[in-house]
């Protein structure tokens, strides 16, 4: 507390802070000890395989959709340790609440591939997860998912279950009430709720600087009373030591942590997107030089934990996965049109028995039966 | 009065034995607030309480063995307590709630309706007495399905597009459908349901529609060759005689007393398996190779005996072939089932002595009757056709 | 768990709703209460007056100001096993809390085939007539009559409020149950805590006649029970039915009574256009046209923006305007079977 005079009035001025840290460099090394919670060297190759397999999916995906085979899809490209990370620290029982570029997360989840494909694919089925049935689908509406995990950590909290949920959204979604509502709850209530930001400095083509003016938004969350931290989006175990560290506070009900990882949007917004329209080429190159796979293989190779040969196994593996996956996405029989109806309400309400009788036997009445159109 | 009961501890264990109460009658507890110590057979157990409120009763002593649904506690009564009486000033943040005394106290009310429709007579503004109101989307969903005159027999048209699905269904066969199999020969009551029924109802509405006439005739199949594909050719001698006698390739409309010709020949082949008579459509018979229409023919037998057939294979047939003839029976008089006009029905092929040039010779015969709609057709025409339909068989 | 009450209690409506939630929090352990001010408060109309006392701070919670989140978690608690009821203080305040109501719980089973579904309640007080400032007498229902997936109720008594209530807290689809606060305190009804709900998807004949059929719901029950009085008056016999369901509507009845009847007025104080009386008349008109004896005819709101409340009495729909149509409507069809053409 320093005290100011200005126009002779004597003012104290209240200092709030939040944290921000990086664990490994953009050239692959450590710049601090490791904390034991993100040491082992087999949760590290594990986390590196998933990244690779996420961009190579996501590479999959992009074509996918430029051939026809599945309709707008977003990148995850330069985002993959963000996911990741917060994939490989959630506990089974804990509850996610994904936005729509959580790839790897949700893989590590237990949804699978297919049911992505599926999900983009423009089928329902996509969202009925075999392995996670509590996790909360993919989101579309900007920053609604943030209420959903305060009511999930709610939930939690008067069921008497030790465990925490986490949610993700963009920079973009910062700036929506439903976001701001919910940190402001959550420090209100004290919730076991993570939040993490994926700030990858674009929200389409508006870019962070222009979507808030403080200097973080970690720092959102000095205004709702809660613990903000700011980390290096690029660097898998800065990002994973900060989600255990705050996911282990929620479990022993100390409250809610925003976690902003600071990364860079390295492909476009979607695939109906191009920012070559809107951004500086120079900019985006230089932001391949920290993207997050490249330092996380050096650190592999520098510790001796990965080679060329294995890089070349793992190449083959994960094609071999996707097209499996591919494979079973594109034998997928479409679902019936009346599964529209299936699924409205618990049980269909007379008052549309009718509509659904339309639309179940539109396929027998696409052949012409009465004479007056022919045969 | 408010009770917690033992609640399912888990792991099958039925009973527990209180070991200590926590609270007396007449403290006040909260949500969670540890009431009593059990012991099953495997712990001793905390219980707490669901709910805040004042406790009026325990239930169990110390040592008591209590079962699974039994009551432990008992609060102090459930029953509704109304606060002070708030209700005489319009308590409201904004504005103002009216008030009154009135009491209506007993409200009296039917939930749904009332009256079944059955009983109602009432004169319909309609313009004539034989037509029937329905919404113009169900008349168009009726013609879609084919179901038109049931929509025309229903109390003034009350069907809805769920009941005209349920019609369709039964009309071609598409509900599930009982057992109507003998097994023993017995007084029995046979219910018909599925194609069984389907095909007395159809029979029926066919036999009493249409003034059908038949006409006999026997063709020559000694040139046949012995893995000729009986059925393959009688359907390319129906094509042919079709082709040439478009009138046969046609439907009926009584109502406007028109006839409707076909380019394509749908051709329906009766199929009978053990739960009935189906007659699933060959389409488009003319543009088929042989080896198409063979494979179409075994596909939609197979989907038949299989139970998978889709329901637009029974519809759009512009004639029908029927071979009855497979145990015994020469001559039939098939019956024609409209908007058709017509069916060739073929029986046993069996050995008889004919004559060719001039001498007496075993030949072998396939009796043939085709049945034909006498008001889009004369005898003249049937027997052009036959003509044809038989020299194509004989050749 | 619970005993039900089977003695009679003189309640009124505000005073059913309290009941109704009493009863539901002892029958569903998992059932949660939120919204603004409804904890120690009790509800700025008393709604949730007594429950947090009798069940405790983590099951009645006072929320922050804010809609969009009052909303938003209600969909997280009911999608991860709690069964929320939420109060938006006025129907005027729940334009920000319709986001979420609207991409959410209403598509939540759709979105995932059944695998995750959002039995939740969303209870507002609404509609016009009781002198408050600007946004508090919305009724809007027919935005979200609009909404597949949602279901819409609108109670008319105190008995109904308390069946109806229970059924919506007790359905696993989300409920937007519309209180009508202008009889919120008007009249009292023998009301028995017995737990039983009342069927939700249908309406409920109150009064029956063979002239004419009225439909309504919320507090234009209450006129329009009150012009079939006067109309029986002059020989006139109405069938009033309660709506009750706004969506889905419970077609059958409505048709059944004007296949008797031969002619339907609807009554609702929301505006006219595409308000849903709108529905209701389209669908008399296409499955009972031949029964009709005149076209269908709708008494409601203008299509203004409600006045504030020294003009509210010029907008909101009369006894006398209800009785005036219907003898209109008699007139009218005697006029056209007499027309020369």
């Amino acid at each position: 507390m320093t005290t100011l005079t200005h126009d002779k009035i004597e003012k104290e001025l209240l200092h709030f802070s939040v944290a921000r840290y990086s664990l490994l460099n953009n050239k692959g090394e450590l710049v601090s000890v490791l904390p034991e919670s993100v040491s082992g060297d087999q949760q590290a190759l594990k986390a590196y395989k998933t990244m690779v397999l996420g961009r190579a999916f996501d590479k999959k995906a992009i074509a996918l959709q430029r051939t026809g085979k599945i309709g707008t899809y977003p990148s995850v490209l330069g985002q993959e340790a963000i996911s990741t990370a917060v994939g490989m620290a959630l506990d089974k029982e804990d509850i996610f609440t994904p936005y729509y570029r959580d790839l790897t997360a949700q893989y590590l989840r237990g949804v699978s591939l297919k049911e992505m494909l599926l999900y983009w694919g423009g089928s329902e089925q996509g969202s009925n997860y075999k392995n996670c049935p509590k996790d909360f689908p993919i989101c579309i509406p900007i920053a609604t998912q943030f209420c959903h995990a305060a009511g999930a950590a709610i939930s939690l909290k008067v069921q008497g279950i030790h465990q925490a949920a986490l949610v993700t959204g963009g920079d973009g979604a910062t700036s929506k009430g439903d976001f701001l509502e919910t940190l402001n709850l959550a420090g209100a209530w004290q919730l076991p709720l993570v939040i993490v930001v994926n700030n990858n400095q674009w929200a389409i083509s508006t870019p962070r600087s222009v979507q808030c003016a403080a200097e973080t938004i970690a720092q959102k969350a000095i205004g709702a009373g809660i613990e903000g931290v700011v980390v290096d989006g690029n660097d898998y175990f800065a990002v994973s030591f900060a989600i255990k560290e705050a996911l282990s506070k929620a479990y022993s009900g100390k409250g809610a942590t925003l976690i902003e990882a600071v990364t860079y949007r390295l492909g476009d917004h979607t695939t109906a997107d191009d920012a070559d329209r809107y951004r500086d080429p120079k900019e985006l190159k230089q932001a391949w030089r920290n993207e997050p796979i490249k330092r996380f293989r050096q650190y592999l190779f520098n510790k001796k934990l990965w080679n060329d040969d294995k890089e070349r196994a793992l190449i083959k593996d994960v094609a071999e996965e996707i097209d499996k996956a591919v494979a079973a996405y594109l034998s997928e029989p479409k679902l019936k049109p009346e599964s529209m109806f299936e699924f409205l309400f618990e049980t269909l309400p007379n008052s549309l028995l009718d509509q659904y009788a339309e639309v179940k036997y539109q396929s027998y009445t696409s052949s012409t039966v009465a004479g007056k159109e022919g045969v | 009065m408010q009770q917690f009961k033992l609640p399912d501890l888990g792991e099958g264990l039925q009973e527990a034995e209180v070991i200590e109460w926590l609270v007396k009658e007449g403290d006040q507890v909260k949500t969670d607030q540890l009431l009593v110590l059990v012991e099953t057979a495997k712990a001793v157990v905390e219980l707490p309480s669901p709910i805040d409120a004042k406790i009026s009763k325990l239930c169990a002593s110390v040592g008591d063995m209590v079962h699974i649904g039994e009551p432990l506690v008992e609060y102090e009564g459930d029953e509704y307590k109304k606060k002070s009486p708030s209700s005489n000033q319009s308590v409201s943040v904004v504005g103002e709630l009216q008030t009154s005394d009135d009491v209506n106290l007993d409200e009296n009310f039917i939930a749904g309706s009332s009256t079944s429709v059955n009983t109602i007579e009432r004169k319909l503004n309609t313009t004539s007495q034989n037509s029937v109101y329905a919404p113009p989307s169900i008349i168009a969903f009726a013609k879609k399905l084919g179901v038109e005159q049931e929509l025309k027999q229903s109390f003034f048209g009350d069907l809805t597009h769920k009941d005209l699905i349920k019609i369709f269904e039964e009309k071609y066969q598409l509900d599930k459908g009982g057992d109507a199999k003998q097994a023993d020969f017995d007084n029995k009551l046979i219910k018909l349901t599925g194609a069984k029924k389907v095909m007395a109802q159809t029979m029926s509405k066919s036999w009493q529609q249409v003034p059908a006439v038949t006409l006999f005739d026997d063709a020559d199949i000694s040139g046949w060759g012995i893995k000729d594909d009986i059925t393959l050719r009688l359907l390319q001698a129906l094509i042919k005689a079709c082709k040439a006698n478009p009138l046969f390739n046609a439907w009926f409309d009584e109502e406007n007393l028109t006839i409707q010709t076909f380019k394509d020949i749908n051709i329906g082949v009766a199929v009978n398996i053990d739960d009935g008579l189906y007659v699933p459509v060959i389409k488009k018979a003319q543009d088929l190779t042989n080896k198409e229409v063979k494979h179409q023919l075994s596909s939609l037998i197979e989907q038949v005996k299989t139970k998978k057939i889709p329901p637009q294979k029974f519809l759009g047939a512009t004639i029908s072939l029927s071979n009855f003839g497979t145990l015994s029976g020469r001559y039939a008089t098939p019956i024609v089932v409209p908007p058709q006009v017509a069916i060739v029905g073929v029986g046993k092929i069996r050995e008889e002595a004919v004559v060719r040039d001039n001498s007496v010779v075993i030949g072998r015969i396939l009796p043939i009757s085709l049945s034909f709609d006498h008001r889009a057709a004369s005898g003249a025409d049937a027997s052009a056709f036959l003509e044809e339909f038989i020299a194509e068989v004989q050749q | 768990m619970s005993q039900s009450n089977n003695n009679p209690l003189e309640l009124n409506l505000i005073e059913s709703v309290n009941l109704a939630l009493n009863r539901a929090m002892m029958t569903h352990q998992e059932m949660v209460i939120l919204g603004e001010d409804v904890g120690v408060n009790g509800g700025v109309f008393r709604a949730t007056e007594g429950l947090r006392d009798k069940y405790g701070i983590k099951r009645v919670m006072d929320t922050p100001l804010a809609e969009t989140l009052i909303a938003g978690v209600t969909v997280g608690m009911a999608v991860q096993g709690l069964r929320p009821v939420a109060e938006i203080q006025f129907m005027g305040f729940i334009f920000a809390a319709m986001e979420q109501l609207v991409t959410h719980a209403s598509r939540m089973r759709n979105r995932t085939r059944g695998r995750l579904n959002c039995p939740m309640v969303v209870r507002a007080p609404y509609g016009g007539g009781i002198h408050a400032p600007e946004h508090h007498s919305e009724s809007i229902e027919a935005l979200f009559a609009h909404i597949p997936g949602l279901r819409v109720v609108i109670p008319s008594s105190p008995v109904r409020a308390y069946g109806l209530l229970l059924s919506a807290i007790k359905s696993n689809d989300p409920v937007i149950f519309l209180e009508p606060k202008r009889i919120y305190r008007l009249s009292k009804s023998r009301v028995i805590d017995n737990g039983e709900g009342l069927p939700l998807d249908t309406c409920f004949i109150l009064r029956e006649g063979k002239d004419m059929t009225l439909v309504s719901w919320g507090a234009m029950i209450t006129e329009t029970m009150q012009a079939a009085d006067t109309l029986a008056g002059k020989g006139i016999q109405c069938d009033v039915i309660d709506l009750a369901s706004i969506s889905p509507i419970d077609k059958t009845t409505i048709i059944n009574s004007v296949k008797k009847t031969g002619r339907c007025c609807i009554i609702h104080e929301a505006a006219r256009n595409c308000g849903v009386g709108a529905e209701i008349a389209a669908t008399v008109s296409e499955y009972a046209f031949p029964y009709l004896k005149v076209p269908v005819s709708r008494i409601c709101g203008y299509d203004t923006i409600m006045p504030y409340f020294k003009n509210e009495q010029a907008y909101l729909p009369s006894i006398d305007k209800i009785v005036e149509t219907v003898m209109a409507s008699l007139v009218t069809e005697k006029e056209s079977t007499h027309a020369t053409v």
